[in-house]
């Protein structure tokens, strides 16, 4: 593969949250639906720091959203995921995959 | 469900202080939104988890590169600097490598004064309480004017301490005690012990590394010795508990120190409790000679304390000047405003007091001054260096300049790239100026008389001071080239032709070359006149004569062949004439009393005055070669002469008298003894020639200690070892013969002015290089700058002379003027210097010719050699393209 993708396993993991979460995804609601699905415990600057990685490669795009009171009226800077990232994202579950099937035999 | 509550403010005031502004809202705000959710979950340790969240942020790197979209740019600009920074360098390698070494220069310059000046208003601090110590000190009206004392009688501090409350502790500290100790084999002469109360130690916070310091000097005869001292005797033995002898007495050693710190007015090496002199003290109050401390109160008020003392004057002092002078009530009266007791902070004592009995001569809060100047110019020197060579070459970068305008840097990008570059290269210098430092330490400690460490300068403090420095003069130099090299019109220097600012620019560094050279002129002549004085003192007509007289010390150990020591020596063809007696010309200070006339007319104009004693023998004046302007010398034809005095021309004029009426007139001194003036001698200077001939009485007295023997030959080798075999004829003590030149005696008076003068000469030739350096520099740029003028003009027919006349007309000019300048300067401040001194040379005009010419000399030697190159080279070279 000529142009590969440097993804690290806690940056797929984020990477899946924030298409998870389509319209949802920020900081907190990151951390607190990859602690549900994954049972992953991060602190909230890991998380931050993940966006801005995944932001820098581009897999990631964000906007500053809406503020809310339990936020003290600041607001949130919302994610979504790119073409990019999502395509990323997909070769990565199919490499994955193709793998496995060479794993384990195919079960008829 | 619990009150929500506020996430501790400060995380939020950090946050905010420390994130990019682009991130700071909604990290704040995923911060408050977590708190929340965990208020809900875990109440108890909602307000842990915030903090612990919060400064997760402080250990992430996006937190600290700004935004996302332009992380980074800036960083990158900054490697941008230093390259193009080191290109330029590389490019104008002479021009970098002067201004590096020329700043080195000066800042090694001013870290060594630093370290001086630091040192000089550090002294005494190591007292626990050096704060509330305090010296009582006396000032005695006599002759007119104030002479000052740094020790009062061994009375006042007892009385002192007893009288006022606020008085907490006192101690004491005396001299006069230096005896030859014995141990074993081992005699030594020690260079004078302190004597001590007993709590000194314990005052002065001086630790013991043996022995009990409450203990250690309570009885007689106990020492308290340095480790080199004891090392000297004892070697690797225990000292404690040895006994030193001195004649028969025996001292026991009860206490040892590590040593006296370099920072104090006193330096000892042992101590001998006060106690053992107990029986040959009173606690008088008129005298002087016991050094006094007092600690007060943490609130007392040393002024207040000090109006105080005219009652214990009055009640102590005036009685025992009754007694003592024989004058009445209302005359011992009039001590209460002639004797005045002053305290003086222990802190001020090394650069604010120069009484004449101080311990150790002191430093001088004047020199701090000169020093710090000094440093301060040479360093501006430096700086007007970098500042000079930076514009000179800054129209070589013009175009750079220019490109870089064009690809959208502004102003203050600009700015920041020449100022990144200007710290550069102070830092370069300061680490050279460190090497240098290292270097010339060894040489400025023996001009100071300091003992500074290089480890000084590698304290963190001492670092944090000079980097802290060392950006600031690189940030001040830097900046006029910064701003005016970011000023230029862009479309004007793209085109190629020069910046419209030209003249300005000329203007300032022609003014910066001009104060050059003003300053290190200033200093070629103020050293001149320093030596000049000098000389002028080593050579100034003493009145007595100095040359080939051997003093013999310590004669006092022949006991009553003392005399007969003398005279044998006196028998010998070689020597012209001897004398026995310790008073001698040159020493630091006197035998006192005070005195007047006995058959004044009226009591206002001859009041008590103080004079000097010399005791003498009938030879005295003779060896001595001292002249009479009147009457007689003592002689042997003269039973009575035992109650007469020789005195010297300015006692008799302050007594009232000339030399011709003072014969036969009579003085009464303390003590109510009377003598009658059989002869008066011709003023000679006998004290340091840098003050006036005081009142001077000589009295026919047994004066032991040392021997004055007058040779008429030079080769001195013989006699000596003639005196020596004779010594041991006589001597039956353990001190050993030894010897000194008068002539030695008295040089040793002028090492203040030699130091002084080799300062000067140091730091004139630094000033002078740091300013041929920067010479050198420009004329280079301005040779080079002008070639093809100069190639047009050597083919229209201009000489090489011609040409090396054009180029160092302009810069010849500039040195002038700067002299023109320096002259006022130099005059108001050396006059000043000078007037210290009772006989002075005047500054004469050929100094200034003197230096003149030397600076003309460095000037053209510095620039010579370019504008020689520039003229002699080939016009078709410059001109071809």
């Amino acid at each position: 593969m000529s142009n590969r993708v440097y993804l690290g396993e806690l940056e797929e993991l984020i990477l899946l949250m924030v298409a998870l979460l389509k319209d949802e995804a920020y900081g907190v609601s990151i951390t607190e639906m990859l602690k549900k699905t994954a049972n992953r415990e991060i602190t909230i600057s890991a998380t931050h720091a993940a966006l801005h990685r995944l932001e820098t490669k581009g897999f990631v795009k964000s906007k500053m959203g809406g503020a809310s009171t339990e936020r003290g009226g600041r607001r949130k800077r919302m994610f979504n995921i790119t073409a990019y990232g999502r395509n990323t994202l997909e070769d990565l579950r199919d490499t994955r995959e193709n793998i496995w099937t060479m794993i384990k035999p195919a079960v008829v | 469900m619990s009150k929500p509550m506020n996430p501790p403010g400060w995380v939020d005031k950090l946050v905010d202080r420390l994130a990019p502004p682009a991130l700071a809202e909604e990290i704040r705000g995923d911060l408050y939104e977590l708190y929340h959710l965990d208020i809900i979950r875990t109440p108890q340790s909602a307000k842990r988890k915030y903090i612990f969240n919060a400064l997760g942020f402080l250990f992430k790197r996006f937190f600290w590169s700004s935004a996302p979209v332009t992380s980074s740019t800036s960083f990158y600009m900054l490697n941008n600097y230093f390259l193009i920074a080191w290109r330029s360098l590389v490019k104008n390698k002479t021009f970098y490598l002067i201004n590096i070494f020329g700043l080195s220069v000066g800042l090694a310059c001013a870290l060594l004064i630093g370290s001086y000046i630091h040192s000089e208003l550090t002294y005494d601090t190591y007292a626990e309480h050096a704060d509330d110590i305090y010296r009582v000190e006396v000032r005695v009206l006599g002759n007119g004017s104030w002479d000052e004392y740094s020790t009062v009688d061994f009375g006042v501090g007892s009385g002192i301490a007893e009288t006022y409350p606020e008085v907490k502790s006192f101690t004491r500290l005396s001299r006069g005690f230096a005896p030859y100790f014995r141990y074993n084999d081992i005699v030594l002469k020690t260079e004078g012990l302190g004597i001590v109360d007993s709590n000194f130690l314990e005052f002065f916070s001086i630790p013991l590394l043996s022995g009990n310091s409450k203990m250690a000097l309570t009885e007689t005869n106990q020492l308290v010795v340095s480790r080199d001292f004891a090392r000297r005797y004892f070697g690797s033995e225990d000292p404690m508990g040895k006994v030193l002898l001195a004649g028969e007495d025996g001292y026991k050693i009860t206490g040892v120190f590590d040593r006296i710190p370099d920072k104090s007015h006193f330096q000892f090496d042992a101590f001998v409790s006060g106690e053992t002199f107990a029986k040959f003290r009173r606690p008088s109050w008129s005298n002087v000679g016991t050094a006094t401390y007092v600690r007060l109160a943490d609130n007392a008020d040393a002024k207040a304390l000090e109006n105080k003392f005219p009652d214990l004057v009055r009640k102590h002092v005036v009685p025992e000047v009754q007694a003592d002078m024989g004058v009445g009530r209302e005359e011992a009266d009039k001590a209460v405003n002639t004797f005045v007791f002053t305290l003086r902070p222990l802190q001020d004592i090394h650069l604010g007091s120069h009484a004449p009995d101080e311990l150790m001569p002191g430093g001088d809060i004047r020199y701090v001054y000169i020093f710090g100047a000094l440093a301060v110019f040479i360093l501006l020197l430096a700086c007007v260096n970098f500042i000079n060579l930076s514009t000179a070459t800054s129209t070589r970068r013009t175009r750079e300049v220019g490109i870089r305008k064009v690809m959208g840097s502004i102003k203050q990008q600009l700015i920041a790239q020449f100022l990144t570059e200007s710290v550069m290269l102070a830092l370069c210098a300061m680490v050279l100026a460190y090497g240098l430092t290292a270097t010339l330490l060894p040489v400025f400690n023996q001009l100071t008389g300091k003992a500074i460490t290089f480890d000084y300068f590698l304290q963190p403090i001492s670092i944090a001071w000079v980097v802290g420095g060392t950006l600031v003069v690189g940030i001040l130099s830097g900046a006029y080239p910064s701003f005016l090299l970011s000023s230029f019109n862009t479309i004007q220097v793209l085109k190629g032709s020069a910046t419209g600012t030209a003249g300005r620019k000329d203007l300032l560094r022609s003014g910066l070359v001009v104060f050059q050279f003003a300053v290190s002129s200033a200093l070629i002549a103020a050293t001149l006149i320093v030596y000049q004085q000098l000389n002028f003192m080593q050579n100034k007509n003493l009145g007595y004569s100095k040359d080939q007289v051997l003093v013999i010390n310590e004669t006092r150990a022949l006991r009553e062949n003392e005399k007969n020591y003398r005279d044998e020596l006196a028998g010998d063809s070689r020597v012209v004439n001897a004398s026995v007696s310790s008073h001698m010309p040159g020493e630091k200070s006197f035998r006192g009393t005070q005195a007047f006339a006995k058959d004044r007319a009226g009591d206002t104009q001859n009041s008590e005055i103080h004079i000097d004693i010399f005791c003498i023998d009938y030879d005295y004046l003779n060896t001595l070669a001292i002249e009479l302007a009147h009457g007689r010398n003592f002689s042997r034809d003269f039973p009575s002469d035992s109650a007469a005095v020789v005195i010297n021309e300015a006692a008799a004029y302050e007594f009232g008298w000339t030399p011709e009426t003072a014969l036969d007139k009579k003085i009464i001194t303390s003590g109510q003894t009377e003598y009658h003036v059989v002869g008066v001698v011709k003023n000679f200077n006998y004290t340091s020639p840098r003050q006036k001939v005081g009142p001077l009485v000589m009295m026919l007295r047994g004066n032991r200690g040392a021997v004055l023997v007058k040779l008429n030959s030079a080769d001195m080798s013989d006699f000596i070892e003639h005196a020596r075999v004779v010594w041991d004829k006589y001597n039956t003590s353990d001190v050993p013969f030894s010897y000194t030149f008068l002539d030695d005696k008295f040089r040793a008076l002028y090492a203040a002015e030699e130091r002084t003068g080799k300062i000067f000469m140091s730091f004139a030739a630094l000033a002078v290089i740091i300013a041929g350096l920067g010479l050198f520099g420009l004329s280079t740029y301005s040779a080079e700058h002008r070639t093809r003028e100069i190639g047009i003009r050597k083919v229209l027919g201009a000489s090489s002379q011609n040409v090396l006349l054009m180029l160092s007309r302009q810069f010849m000019m500039l040195v002038l003027l700067a002299f023109v300048i320096a002259v006022p300067l130099v005059l108001w401040t050396m006059n000043h210097w000078l007037n210290d001194f009772a006989y002075r040379v005047s500054i004469g005009w050929w100094i200034f010719a003197l230096a003149a010419g030397i600076s003309c000399v460095i000037a053209f030697a510095s620039m010579g050699i370019q504008a020689a190159r520039a003229a002699r080279a080939n016009p078709v070279k410059s001109l071809r393209n």
